[in-house]
């Protein structure tokens, strides 16, 4: 396998004797400018000693056996400018005091995704939204992806809660088959084989922030973009050496534990930072079937997974610097059913994923380079007693492949242009088959997807960086190849006539995706955009390939699938309507083409209907987003979101096919309406974060026949530092209780209520 | 010494993140299973079984009996029955002992070459066969005709959705709760489930009581009958429906109960199925569907006289 081949850097080992010198003490206290208030938890670091440390519940700190000299301190606090200041430190005892000025938490943020550069929120175009390592400890999170459901109109559908095998993650009236991009530190996750991510290879410990961008973005990103971007950046070590260990324990005997440990220190003058980390989560589950559905067979959806992660970095100057990453991931959850064996059906992930990054600047050029591999195990093992009332065995085991290059470079032209440019290059593969136990079918279909592109952005500022201008445009080519299915002694369980053995042609397709967005500063506190951009998801391999029975009927490959796209319009205006306030709102108009949709072919199999998965639908999507944010002080927060979504089929081009036309029909799984609310305050005696959230009726079937009821859950996250090192938290999901069933008729878990421990140090 | 403690750990990670990544690259895989013997299947010898090559007349019910063992390391999985080379029956088990009795009705074929197969979970199988020739003094048997009846989806307040293939009596949901014992079709529009639109099920079909809730619902009948139904609709003409008088066309469409289907699905008008309800075989013709779920069906049903 390829990444046994990957070759591993070389290790970096120093011996070098410590010699003691001359050592003062370096103490200080860190306040509010206004308020005069100690910060507690601000972080300071010495830049040249790459030594840190947080302020304690006094906001003092205090660093030991510090060399004479000048240094430079480093102040970071959430919520406040960020202080750089020079010290002279002498023989004699150093206290200083720093303080600190509060600034506006979204707006002074700065984020990569949006343009591949370093850009400040404020000063981009769009919906674009960053939650930084500070709000995730906020937010009651068992999962990474717990958190982007307080970014408007970004729809998380986790309706097993922790035990769900996965979650989809949608936005802007888009549903789950028309997904989002998520990047991990810049590569992307999605899967060629079906697109989907695994959230739980992501720990939330270790993410720094999520920079997410709503609305199509190919133009920079390419497929899977239509809906927009997720980007999770990790965290990298400022502290010499620190790190924390963490126990917990809830709901349904869940149970667990976590380590960090993370490192920085100088080799041959230059900064090597390093982190491990650790997770091992079981949990004993509950039965998902409704009860008035329930029989002998029903069981608990039990888990347990483990993942362990290690990254390191090097910084060869201020400028150029390394990174690399290997994680591993294995779970193993069962899929609520039991007959014989022991485990019952389940599903199992093992994946190993390595990424290297270059950061570099090369005369006038910023440099960007991106190298990965994500190497997936899928394994469905399924047993049941089926609506006949026979007994069914079969396992699917599934290998995804993906490994790929990014490349980005930017240059700066005269005093407000600057032109980023780069290429993609990826690989997928998959490899699946599926035994049955219980009968003489043996089902394998492989194939391959290789995509090449090149992209191109220009960004402008007028009238005295008032008028902000992005151009940009990519062209994406990719190649269906090496694709395949056999079939042999089939039966009624996977529907085939007769043995098959079959190359399906090569095939490929196309996307040019360009962008242009304008923003304009009316006064420095109201700002407006407008913006046209577009988006494409390929075909899935799954689609390509795989011929078998699904729950509608029987699916027939298509390997002549095409891409889907999407064109958005959008208009919007982020605004501070008073201080301490911000306001942001967005009108969008998109339309999509080339959607795929199942069609029956008017055949049977096995007195099932074929279907077959065709581009055959248009649809219209229309809705505003509207943001809103309060500081009533820097420890106590408000948000609160609302959008609506109407997505609709404008055409369904069924002439060809038999069954139902779906024009006027409204997207699956799309809420008309989601909104949010959330009081974030730290305090000294208990952080405490509560957060609503409110999803709409959505239809549950391409007919519109069946709705999902609308849902309101609450969540409460009660935290809390003691003495520097211990941490507590008590997390309450859905704290009223509410039980929702979901689109597949299954029960959502209820309250869930975690407690964890940490010792930090 | 804290930089020196600090070095120390900083050499540990390394040391973890080689042997991690060393590890996985080394990381055997699993060994191949080792091969063991084939599991063991025969027909079993008793008056009451066929057991050994014979006659039997078209139509005429006979029984054979099949006992199969496990090698001793790896579970039965699947049991098939062929006829003529085409699958009777292909049931799953888990199981180290597997006994069967097979009800089979003699068809029109000349000659019946049944062959039994018993698979074990790693794919290990064995097989035994068995011959049956038709008895050239054929006389088929009569059989029950009901034409024209009209049965209501689930809220259609004129007609009842409950069959019976005693007399094709139509009862509504109180008077099946009261007669459970001989109602063996169930007609309802879905529209709330898999979203099959109109189908022709039974009271044992786990239909659930959505369609029919309440006090009279399926759940609390005394006695629940299944009736199966062929997988899809039967590749014969109306015509050649219309025209059978006797069981022949019924028994050349029989099946083995367990490999029938709960459900008829997404029905429509002309569609043909057989299904088999207490050892009786017989065929449903589809004349009209009016509406959904307050709507109506009408069917012609055959199905063979009770003995």
């Amino acid at each position: 396998m390829i990444y046994r081949k990957f070759i591993y850097t070389l290790l970096f080992y120093l011996i070098i004797p410590s010699f003691a010198f001359a050592q003062v003490v370096l103490q200080g206290v860190v306040t509010d400018s206004e308020t005069r208030q100690p910060l507690i938890g601000a972080n300071i670091v010495i830049k040249e000693l790459n030594r840190g440390i947080s302020t304690n519940n006094q906001g003092q700190f205090q660093f030991e056996n510090v060399r004479p000299g000048t240094y430079t301190l480093r102040v970071t606090f959430v919520g406040y400018h960020n202080e750089k200041l020079k010290i002279d430190l002498t023989e004699d005892q150093k206290h200083i005091v720093i303080q600190m000025n509060p600034s506006s938490i979204e707006m002074e943020k700065v984020m990569i995704t949006a343009t591949r550069t370093e850009r400040k929120i404020e000063d981009l175009a769009g919906q674009n939204e960053i939650i930084e390592k500070e709000e995730v400890e906020e937010f009651p999170t068992t999962n990474s992806d717990d958190i982007l459901q307080s970014i408007a109109n970004v729809n998380v559908n986790r309706s097993w809660g922790i035990f769900s095998k996965n979650a989809s993650v949608t936005m802007r009236g888009l549903d789950a088959a028309q997904g989002v991009l998520i990047l991990y530190n810049g590569v992307p996750l999605n899967k060629t084989a079906g697109g989907s991510i695994n959230w739980h290879m992501i720990s939330p410990d270790r993410i720094e922030r999520i920079e997410v961008i709503k609305g199509p973005s190919s133009a920079l990103y390419g497929n899977n973009a239509m809906g927009g971007v997720i980007n999770i950046i990790t965290k990298k070590s400022d502290n010499q050496f620190s790190g924390d260990l963490r126990a917990f324990g809830g709901s349904y005997s869940t149970l667990g534990s976590k380590f960090n440990v993370e490192g920085n220190e100088k080799i041959k003058g230059n900064n090597f930072y390093w982190g491990l980390t650790g997770f091992y989560r079981q949990g004993d589950g509950y039965i998902i079937e409704p009860k008035t559905n329930r029989d002998s067979t029903d069981v608990e959806v039990y888990l347990k997974e483990n993942r362990v992660g290690a990254t390191m970095g090097y910084e060869f100057n201020d400028q150029n610097k390394i990174e690399v990453e290997y994680s591993y991931y294995d779970d193993k959850r069962g899929d609520g059913k039991q007959v014989y064996l022991d485990d019952g059906g389940f599903v199992k992930y093992t994946t190993h994923f390595v990424r290297a990054k270059y950061d570099g600047q090369i005369g006038d050029y910023k440099l960007q380079a991106n190298g990965y591999l994500q190497n997936e195990h899928y394994n469905q093992f399924n047993e049941k007693i089926n609506r006949d009332g026979n007994y069914k065995m079969s396992d699917r085991n599934q290998i995804s492949r993906d490994y790929g290059l990014r490349m980005n470079a930017t240059r700066k032209y005269g005093k407000k242009n600057w032109l980023t440019f780069g290429i993609d290059l990826k690989q997928g593969y998959m490899d699946a088959s599926d035994i049955f136990y219980t009968s003489t079918d043996t089902l394998m279909r492989e194939g391959k997807v290789q995509s090449y592109a090149a992209f191109l952005q220009d960004e402008q500022r007028l009238f005295n960086d008032k008028l902000k201008i992005i151009a940009g445009l990519r062209f994406d080519y990719a190649r269906f190849y090496d694709g395949s299915i056999y079939v042999a002694e089939p039966t009624a369980n996977t529907g085939f006539d007769e043995n098959v053995d079959k190359d399906y042609g090569n095939s490929n397709w196309t996307a040019l995706s360009p962008k242009l967005s304008l923003q304009y500063e009316i006064i420095p506190e109201v700002k407006s955009y407008l913006s046209a951009s577009t988006g494409f998801m390929p075909p899935k391999m799954d689609d390509l390939i795989s011929s078998r029975k699904i729950s509608k009927g029987f699916k027939k490959a298509n390997p002549e699938l095409q891409p889907q796209s999407l064109t958005n319009y959008e208009i919007g205006f982020n605004t501070k309507p008073f201080n301490k306030a911000q306001f942001r709102s967005a009108a969008y108009y998109s339309l999509g083409k080339d959607f795929q949709y199942f069609v029956a072919t008017g055949n049977y199999v096995d007195g099932q209907t074929e279907l077959t998965r065709e581009n055959i639908a248009a649809i219209e999507i229309y809705g505003a987003e509207f943001f809103f944010q309060y500081d009533f002080t820097k420890d106590l927060t408000l948000k609160a979101n609302y959008t609506y979504n109407s997505s609709t089929i404008t055409d369904f081009d069924v002439e060809d096919y038999y069954g139902d036309d779906l024009t006027g029909k409204m997207l699956v799984e799309v809420p008309w309406h989601q909104a949010f609310a959330g009081i974030f305050w730290r305090n000294k005696i208990v952080n405490t974060t509560i957060t609503a959230n409110y999803i709409g009726e959505s239809y549950a079937d391409d007919q519109n026949i069946l709705m999902i009821d609308d849902y309101l859950t609450v969540d409460i996250r009660l935290y809390k530092t003691i003495k520097r090192n211990i941490f507590i938290a008590l997390d309450i999901q859905n704290i009223f209780d509410k039980v929702y069933i979901d689109k597949k008729q299954r029960l959502s878990p209820g309250r869930f209520i975690l407690l964890e421990l940490a010792y930090k140090f | 010494m804290k930089q020196f403690t600090h070095r120390f750990f900083t050499n540990v990670f390394l040391l973890i993140f080689f042997l991690i990544t060393l590890l996985t690259f080394l990381s055997c895989d699993d060994e191949e299973g080792k091969s063991h013997p084939s599991p063991s299947i025969r027909v079993l010898d008793s008056q009451e079984f066929v057991s050994g090559d014979t006659t039997i007349a078209p139509g005429d019910k006979f029984t054979v009996a099949i006992q199969a063992e496990y090698n001793g390391y790896d579970r039965l999985t699947n049991f098939i029955a062929k006829l003529n080379d085409e699958r009777y029956l292909d049931l799953g088990i888990y199981v180290k002992s597997y006994y069967k009795e097979i009800e089979i009705t003699k068809g029109l074929e000349s000659v019946d070459n049944w062959e039994f197969i018993i698979r074990d979970i790693e794919g290990n199988y064995a097989n035994t066969f068995l011959t049956i020739n038709k008895d050239e003094n054929i006389e088929y048997s009569e059989i029950d005709e009901f034409a024209d009846i009209q049965m209501g989806a689930q809220n259609n307040t004129g007609y009842g959705s409950f069959l019976s293939l005693k007399d094709g009596t139509v009862y509504n949901l109180e008077e099946a709760y009261n007669n459970s014992a001989i109602i063996d079709i169930v007609s309802y529009y879905d529209d709330f489930d898999k979203l099959d639109k109109w189908t022709i099920a039974s009271p044992g079909a786990n239909i659930g009581d959505e369609p029919f809730p309440g006090e009279y619902a399926i759940s609390n009948w005394t006695t629940i009958n299944t009736t199966r139904y062929s997988p899809s609709p039967l590749d014969i003409s109306t015509d050649d429906f219309d025209a059978a008088h006797n069981d022949s066309l019924l028994i050349a469409h029989s099946f083995a109960f367990e490999s029938g289907k709960r459900k008829a699905k997404d029905l429509a008008p002309g569609d043909i199925y057989s299904f088999v309800r207490g050892g009786r075989t017989g065929m449903f013709k589809v004349i009209s569907t009016t509406g959904e779920n307050s709507g109506t069906i009408i069917l012609d049903i055959k199905i063979q006289k009770l003995n």
